[in-house]
């Protein structure tokens, strides 16, 4: 017999690295636990979250809700005075949502996978046409074809009918603007592990072998084959971020300098981009 | 009778080509197409996307079911494609023609259905 509440906690800073995403991955596993009932998430420890991260937590809490029947409640103070960005982005507005005066977010967005219109329009109207990116003609036909091959390669290589989930946030700061793409599929290494024959046997290996210049299954690429390579280019042209997280890997490209990395294992896969902004 | 152009527009029934499953659509469409009349014409008319995804899915697949290079080469030549908005996409066409009628990558795309259907 399951307890009607529980409290689970989100605790220290979480920002889109191999950290923050494993912090975001061990709540999920840590609501795994439970069924059908209420996790209070407790955010009194928590010191800094990635607005951008919004797209992972917001699909890790979809897909508990799905699987485990789990409802959420969140201290609404402690988001109000400390993390008024999750009611302007549009993940935590439920609580009363706030305007985006400053202009700061790409809010989150939502699409099934055959949504590829609706992306579209996502893709160019609140991320692309965000004021911080000034990108050219040329970039945005490019960043936009980009994200399009990653959307239909969710479509075809990771076997999901789950919501594809998305969120931008602009750092003044830093003058860069961060945007994460989740998806809740089957993750890279199932389908480059059949079509490389067990060659690639890792989830690591696979973001490489989907990095690099493979275009050879049936009509298409291997999984984020097309885009991402392509995405990763524009990064080390522009000095910019690259981020992939899927089953137990984590690879990044920060300043065209490589990491890679073990985290606890996130069913699906996990892309943020660090846009330089001028 | 010479073929009508295929509008891929109205057969996709959105203005992005993007995806493999509309590519998958075209793809039936052309080969029908190509078996009536021996050549087919595709028109991009309101179409202001293509990714490689759907390109492979539909112009790459009809050149592969060629089966050889020579028969992969009547069909490269036997497909035009009309209405195109930007140079760029005809840069991603041509660049799905090469890849298509690469020995290489058409002798590994056979080993890939093979394995499929084994």
């Amino acid at each position: 017999m399951f307890p009607s509440q529980v409290v689970v906690p989100l605790a220290g800073s979480i920002s889109t690295s191999a950290t923050g995403y494993s912090k975001l991955v061990d709540f999920e596993h840590s609501c795994l636990d439970y069924y059908e009932c209420t996790v209070h998430i407790d955010l009194s420890n928590l010191s800094w979250f990635d607005a951008n991260l919004s797209a992972l937590f917001e699909a890790l809490l979809y897909r508990l809700s799905t699987t485990n029947g789990l409802n959420f409640t969140i201290d609404e103070e402690v988001v109000k005075r400390r993390f008024p960005i999750l009611l302007r982005n549009g993940f935590l507005s439920h609580l009363g949502p706030l305007p985006d005066e400053a202009g700061t977010t790409v809010p989150i967005g939502t699409f099934q996978p055959s949504e590829v219109v609706a992306f579209a329009a996502y893709i160019d109207d609140r991320l692309l046409a965000h004021p911080s990116l000034q990108l050219d003609e040329e970039r945005i036909y490019n960043i936009r074809k980009h994200f399009l091959e990653l959307f239909a390669n969710i479509e075809l290589h990771a076997h999901t009918s789950l919501p594809i989930f998305a969120c931008g946030q602009y750092y003044p700061k830093l003058s860069q603007l961060k945007f994460t793409l989740v998806d809740l599929g089957i993750g890279y290494l199932p389908s480059i592990q059949s079509f490389t024959k067990e060659l690639i046997t890792n989830s690591a290996d696979a973001i490489t072998w989907a990095l690099a210049n493979h275009n050879t299954t049936k009509t298409a690429a291997v999984p984020g084959g097309l885009g991402l390579k392509e995405l990763l280019s524009y990064c080390q042209q522009e000095q910019g971020e690259l981020h992939i997280t899927t089953g137990d890997a984590y690879w990044a490209s920060v300043k065209n300098k490589t990491t890679v990395a073990s985290v606890r294992s996130f069913t699906g896969a996990i892309i943020s981009l660090g846009f330089n902004c001028r | 009778m010479e073929a009508l152009p295929l509008i891929a527009r109205t057969i996709i029934g959105k203005s992005i080509a993007a995806m493999d499953s509309d590519g998958q659509k075209v793809y039936e469409q052309m080969t029908r197409a190509y078996e009536q009349y021996g050549c087919v014409t595709v028109s991009f008319e309101g179409i202001n996307l293509l990714t490689t995804a759907f390109l492979n899915a539909s112009f790459g697949q009809f050149i592969l079911a060629g089966h050889s290079p020579v028969e992969g080469n009547i069909r490269a030549t036997s497909c035009h494609f009309t209405d195109l908005v930007s140079s760029r996409m005809q840069s991603q066409i041509d660049s799905v023609r090469s890849l298509a009628l690469d020995s290489d990558f058409s002798a590994a795309h056979d080993a890939a259905m093979l394995d499929e259907y084994a």
